[in-house]
């Protein structure tokens, strides 16, 4: 009897909402199609893929390609490079649109605060491509940045070439490109803040510092974690765009991550299964830190994806 | 039989210079008269269809009497996509239509996709077009794509069709050879350099108007090279005042930089050149290994310390590569005959820029013993070629189509297209394009070519010497065959080694992370990062990656080419 009860509320709920459910399909359709789907693809790391066979009627190889990649040569390069980029690119470019946004919050002139906004949004929507050129262009030895150096009588630096240049040249464009961006969410999260809190605050006498500390802050700090959880579950899947865009032979040391290792073995040589298995890895181990990471925020914060 | 079937031919042939003959006089229109002519053909050759039973027949145009349609996956060459969006759009493609009677229908990849991956999707999808052209680019191997029913094995059919193939595989064996894979199959019509000179276009080259103005010789040895750059490199020849030239610039596709100088040192650093190896004495070496490896990189690190290699060299994209030589900084560099000389030479702002702007091919290096090496040329067989598949159902047909380009005429055809219309022979019988193709409005030279011909594009087969000759704009370009051609390429690894598919396997997934590492390894030995005494330590950690494995799977295949070819 329950039961009933249950699918015909379902299906209620279906007739009453039928809008809203319309709404959500485009979003539901694109993960079934281009993300749950390819799943099915997965295997091929556990197969000797050939595309003439086809998927199915490929050979199983058990765990062939997992154990070439465990004794690759590479290895441990590889997740150290990945976990280092990532994890200093987090550490720095997480931070970076709060603080733009808290700092935009408190400027008073309109079009002052416009401009910022404006001018910062800019970079994220110039094509990656175009975006590296412009980076590699500035980096150069006789590039804008190499200028200023040698203008204050400073050694040039080739930091395309240089390892130990390569990660501060990525995380530093990297706030370049999407700190604008990134900040929306948080002024949109401040414009949600009770302005009744403020005028208490005022009140009780509060400097603009103590209202920053003690409401803002808190105010957006659940939409912080939330962001925050989700970067980190990202923290092994760096897109191999850009590091593949900047980096060549001379950097490999550290620039040489999982994702641009998968492109080179896996397009570029056409080892598909060993590329397959090498990307499975990286996304086991990002679902673990994300259930991680979420689990500690539960525990902590008492706020959580699930 | 054989004898009925000429002289069948032959009427067919005639038939068909009559009508259409007689069309032309009179007042009906082309295409009728090219309907009604192949309708007299369809009659009288319809007794025709038993095939030989030895030996390829010779054949005739049109291949079909009753006009039939073949699908053909073919990449749409740059040069000929910025004026038209298909290849059936081509003038030449239409004519050759007209007097074969086989339409292709081109199936040509989004340009934004690779043509392997193109290639590897509709593989997957089990729906192939009749022909595939870059065959060799799907990431199985001509074997497997045999064996699992994707492409036929066309030896028989050749056998039974390919007149002209036919002879030019008795001309020309060693190109029998190459075209063969691991299994003895023939899995393509293949594409052909059957001129020497069609397989030279790349070498090393020099602003020979710096040498002048130097009172310099072309460098002939790795010293006088040195002697050379340093002179570039200090004694100011753009004139500017300063010391920015570049003498060498490479850049980052490493087809373009410091690994080409290893050639000088007579021996093969270019990974993408057979896994960077070069037959030593009969055995297949690895550049590490090579004698003169060492020699190598302690010049290139001398060189690039004392600024004589572009010190960006490993950054630097093709664009700002060549900005460099146009701005009068690079001095020597490793370039193509067209792409290189003749691009620049092309582009270069010779009314606001104070030089006598000049390039010129140079030589490889001479070695120690006394010889020149090359390693860059091509082979006769230039892993390209149509492949028919299993899905076509005009076998016969379609292995004539592609015949007739191995063919004299078919040859011309492809390149010039049809006299009269796009080309004219000279007193000296060399074809020339006429005003259509070199007139055209708003595309150069090569661009027109690809739009009325198939000259230097798929699915062309020969790659033609009048072709080469036509496009070339500057003596310059031809200099390049004289420069390079007398080095000797008896330590160049053979193209067109063969491996299982097993072989082929183990070889791809051993040499994936030793080119990563040789390639680092070796820019930190030529920037200096790396002290050239930790060189037993890299040779070491090559082999502890499988290196010995490796090329001992290579030497195997090379001792049975050696075999096949003694």
């Amino acid at each position: 009897m329950r039961k009933k009860n249950i699918g015909r509320r379902i299906l209620r709920d279906f007739v009453f909402n039928k809008y809203n459910y319309l709404l959500l399909a485009p979003a539901l359709i694109y993960y079934i199609v281009f993300h749950y789907v390819p799943m099915y693809g997965a295997q091929i790391a556990f197969r000797d893929y050939y595309v003439t066979k086809g998927i199915l009627g490929s050979d199983w190889a058990g765990l062939k390609y997992f154990e070439q990649f465990f004794t690759s040569y590479y290895f441990e390069r590889l997740i150290t490079n990945t976990v280092l980029l990532s994890g200093l690119n987090i550490l720095w470019g997480f931070p970076a649109p709060i603080l733009l946004a808290l700092l935009l919050n408190e400027v008073r002139s309109q079009l002052f605060k416009k401009s910022v906004q404006t001018i910062t949004y800019l970079p994220h929507f110039i094509s990656l491509v175009v975006a590296c050129g412009i980076i590699i262009d500035f980096t150069k030895q006789n590039g804008l940045i190499n200028d200023i150096i040698a203008f204050f009588g400073g050694e040039r630096i080739l930091f395309l070439q240089s390892p130990e240049w390569f990660r501060p040249v990525y995380i530093i464009s990297g706030i370049w490109q999407e700190i604008g961006w990134g900040s929306i969410i948080y002024l949109s999260a401040i414009a949600g803040i009770s302005q009744e809190l403020y005028e208490a605050a005022k009140i009780d006498g509060a400097s603009r510092w103590k209202e920053t500390l003690h409401i803002t802050i808190p105010g957006i700090m659940e939409t912080i974690i939330i962001l925050l959880i989700l970067r980190v579950g990202k923290l092994m899947s760096l897109g191999y765009e850009k590091v593949l865009l900047l980096y060549n032979e001379t950097t490999y040391k550290t620039a040489d991550i999982i994702s641009t290792y998968v492109y080179r073995r896996g397009i570029q040589n056409a080892e598909y299964s060993f590329a397959s298995a090498v990307d499975l890895f990286n996304s086991v181990i990002n679902m673990a830190l994300l259930l991680i990471v979420n689990a500690i925020s539960k525990r902590v914060q008492g706020s959580s994806l699930f | 039989m054989k004898h009925t079937k000429r002289l069948l031919a032959l009427l067919v042939a005639f038939c068909l210079i009559m009508t259409s003959g007689a069309c032309s006089g009179g007042e009906n229109s082309s295409s009728q008269g090219s309907e009604s002519s192949k309708q007299e053909v369809s009659v009288s050759s319809s007794e025709e269809s038993t095939p030989a039973s030895q030996g390829p027949e010779a054949y005739s145009m049109p291949i079909c009497e009753e006009k039939i349609s073949l699908s053909l996956f073919s990449g749409l060459d740059s040069k000929a996509s910025v004026s038209i969006g298909t290849m059936e759009d081509n003038y030449t493609m239409q004519y050759y239509e007209s007097i074969s009677g086989i339409h292709i229908e081109f199936f040509h990849p989004s340009s934004a996709t690779s043509i392997g991956e193109a290639l590897n999707v509709m593989i997957s999808s089990g729906e192939y077009t009749d022909m595939i052209g870059s065959i060799m680019n799907a990431s199985d191997g001509p074997d497997t794509l045999i064996e699992n029913g994707v492409i036929l094995r066309l030896n028989e059919p050749i056998d039974q069709y390919g007149y002209y193939l036919g002879q030019i595989f008795e001309e020309y064996p060693e190109f029998y050879n190459q075209v063969l894979t691991y299994e003895g199959n023939i899995a393509l019509y293949p594409t052909s350099r059957l001129d020497p000179s069609t397989r030279y276009f790349e070498s090393f080259v020099i602003r020979q108007d710096w040498l002048d103005q130097l009172g310099l010789e072309k460098p002939t040895t790795v010293d006088e090279w040195y002697t050379v750059l340093k002179a570039f490199a200090t004694q100011d020849p753009n004139g500017n005042g300063q010391n920015d030239e570049l003498p060498f610039v490479g850049n980052s596709n490493e087809q373009m930089g410091v690994y080409r100088l290893g050639a000088l040192f007579g021996f093969n650093a270019c990974f993408y050149k057979e896994y960077a190896c070069s037959v030593l004495d009969g055995k297949i070496t690895f550049a590490s290994e090579a004698p003169q490896f060492e020699d190598y990189i302690t010049t290139m690190a001398r060189w690039y310390a004392e600024g004589l290699i572009d010190p960006e060299y490993a950054s630097t994209d093709a664009t700002s590569w060549q900005e460099k030589v146009l701005s009068d900084l690079g001095g020597c560099f490793y370039g193509k005959m067209n792409g290189g000389i003749g691009t620049l030479l092309g582009s270069y702002d010779y009314e606001n820029r104070d030089s006598d702007f000049n390039l010129e091919p140079l030589s490889y290096a001479v070695t120690d013993d006394g010889a020149s090496y090359d390693f860059y040329s091509q082979e006769i067989f230039d892993q390209g070629g149509i492949a028919v598949s299993t899905a076509c159902e005009h076998i016969k047909e379609a292995v004539q189509w592609l015949d007739y380009m191995y063919s004299d005429e078919g040859q011309i055809m492809c390149s010039f297209g049809e006299e009269g219309v796009t080309f004219a022979y000279d007193d000296q019988g060399v074809p020339h394009y006429t005003e259509m193709i070199t007139e055209a409005e708003n595309l150069s030279l090569v661009q027109a070519i690809a739009k009325y011909t198939m000259g230097g594009i798929a699915p062309r087969m020969v790659n033609d010497i009048y072709y080469w000759d036509a496009v070339m704009s500057y003596d310059q370009q031809r200099m390049v065959y004289d420069a390079v051609s007398p080095s000797s390429t008896e330590r160049k690894v053979p193209q067109s080694l063969k491996y299982s598919m097993e072989d082929q396997d183990r070889l791809t997934m051993l040499m994936g992370d030793i080119q990563t590492y040789y390639q680092e390894t070796l820019n930190a030995f030529i920037m200096g990062t790396k002290p050239i005494s930790e060189l037993q330590d890299f040779r070491d950690t090559l082999k502890s990656m499988g290196l010995e494995e490796a090329i001992g799977i290579m030497q195997a295949s090379y001792d049975s080419y050696i075999a096949n070819n003694a």
